[in-house]
């Protein structure tokens, strides 16, 4: 793979509107599938240390399980308190079904 | 800086404003938690000795309960954790529910079942926060047990409740909700091995379901003493399930405790601490036992104290009791 493209799943695993955690370089990332279109951020909330992969999805913003701030999945802006601080958002590119991410 | 914990005898040592369940959690002690989120009440545990500080509250007054993942250490201190034998930990979660059915069985009470589209982790007796929009959002005991395909929900309709007028007008299959939890520290203690008696009250008979099912399907041989109190025959319902279950599993024995009015053959007239009383005439009878019991607040501290006049512990008795209001859940800073 070159410039850190890793496969992480099948597209056809990822469930329309939903996320999912997969494990890649060393990391946890989420995967949301959104009208066909799939995104990337890292998995762990920037606030309190959840899963993102807990929480709930929707409007294109997933929010967080344990205390509600919400990120924009597309890009990791935190949305709204008591977040701080933007999740990593990465690169996504579909290659024979399978979900290609850019760590690094 | 250091951190004792009883009863394990364990010493950590910290810096000062490390969160306590953090600070428990990286030390490996055995410590049950949720929501992290000073909610669900699962990571509770006592001050012994020196201070805590959670907020902007110094915290130093021996035998104080506090939410250790609210709690920042400061000082050396000693705490003791509830039950280092019986964890129970389930990451929060917020899933998506589809109803999938909406039954009736009685005039003021609704069955809804949810698909949901990941499966919700809990213990039996817990509860989650159903919330079918903006300002729409109660707790609600799962009836159900974990591995069971639907989420089951014991809905009671209040007379001028909005949660309850939304349920009983507007909601209907395939609507969705979202489904939040699980919260609660009522639930089973599976490693206490003797008889259990589990009184609901009313809707009380989702987690006292939970409970007593999750206790039988597991094999667990132990006595279930399952008391369930109504207000009176018309607001009888679940009776078909517990014969059902009562049939399959004969160490489960249950007492429907009609309140008012004629009381069916096989049931019971009165009030449930008092059919208690009567089933257990000495004060020393539930000595060995543990006790659940969910319903309205009046209702749980009779029968509280219905169960510590024949001998069960208080600090054995786990009980939730719910309101027509939602409690107020602190806000984490």
């Amino acid at each position: 793979m070159t410039e850190g493209w890793i496969d992480v799943a099948a597209q056809a695993d990822l469930r329309a509107d939903d996320v999912v955690a997969v494990k890649a370089g060393g990391r946890e990332i989420a995967l949301y599938s959104i009208d066909g279109e799939v995104y990337a951020t890292d998995n762990i909330c920037t606030h309190g240390h959840a899963r993102l992969c807990d929480g709930f999805l929707e409007d294109g913003e997933i929010e967080c399980p344990l205390h509600q701030g919400r990120f924009d999945v597309r890009t990791g802006k935190a949305m709204c308190a008591p977040l701080t601080e933007d999740l990593r958002a990465f690169p996504v590119k579909i290659v024979d079904a399978r979900v290609m991410v850019q760590i690094e | 800086m250091q951190l004792h914990v009883q009863p394990t005898g364990q010493s950590i040592g910290f810096a000062s404003g490390d969160n306590l369940l953090d600070t428990l959690r990286q030390a490996s002690v055995p410590i049950s938690y949720s929501c992290s989120a000073g909610r669900c009440g699962t990571c509770r545990c006592t001050l012994i000795d020196g201070s805590l500080q959670v907020g902007s509250e110094h915290i130093d007054s021996p035998s104080q309960t506090v939410l250790a993942c609210q709690a920042s250490l400061t000082g050396d201190c000693t705490i003791a954790i509830p039950e280092p034998d019986e964890i129970v930990v389930h990451p929060a979660r917020i899933l998506k529910g589809t109803v999938e059915s909406i039954e009736a069985p009685v005039h003021d009470v609704r069955i809804v079942r949810f698909r949901t589209n990941r499966p919700l982790s809990f213990s039996p007796g817990q509860f989650a926060t159903l919330q079918f929009g903006p300002g729409l959002e109660r707790p609600y005991s799962m009836a159900s047990v974990e591995g069971d395909n639907l989420l089951e929900f014991h809905i009671r309709i209040v007379p001028g409740g909005t949660v309850s007028r939304h349920v009983a007008n507007v909601l209907r299959p395939g609507d969705t909700a979202r489904i939040g939890g699980p919260l609660g520290t009522s639930y089973l203690r599976r490693t206490h091995d003797g008889p259990i008696i589990c009184v609901g009250g009313g809707t009380g008979l989702a987690p006292v379901l939970s409970i007593t099912r999750a206790s039988l399907e597991a094999g667990n041989r132990r006595p279930v003493h399952l008391y369930f109190g109504v207000r009176s025959e018309e607001d009888l319902y679940g009776a078909q399930t517990l014969a059902d279950l009562q049939r399959r599993y004969p160490n489960l024995l249950v007492q429907i405790v009609v309140a008012s009015g004629p009381a069916q053959e096989g049931h019971r007239a009165g009030l449930v601490p008092d059919a208690i009383a009567a089933d257990w005439p000495d004060a020393r009878d539930l000595l060995d036992f543990r006790g659940y019991v969910c319903g309205s607040p009046p209702m749980v501290d009779a029968v509280t104290a219905a169960l510590v006049a024949r001998g069960l512990d208080p600090s054995r008795i786990y009980a939730d009791a719910f309101f027509t209001q939602p409690p107020i859940a602190t806000q984490p800073a």
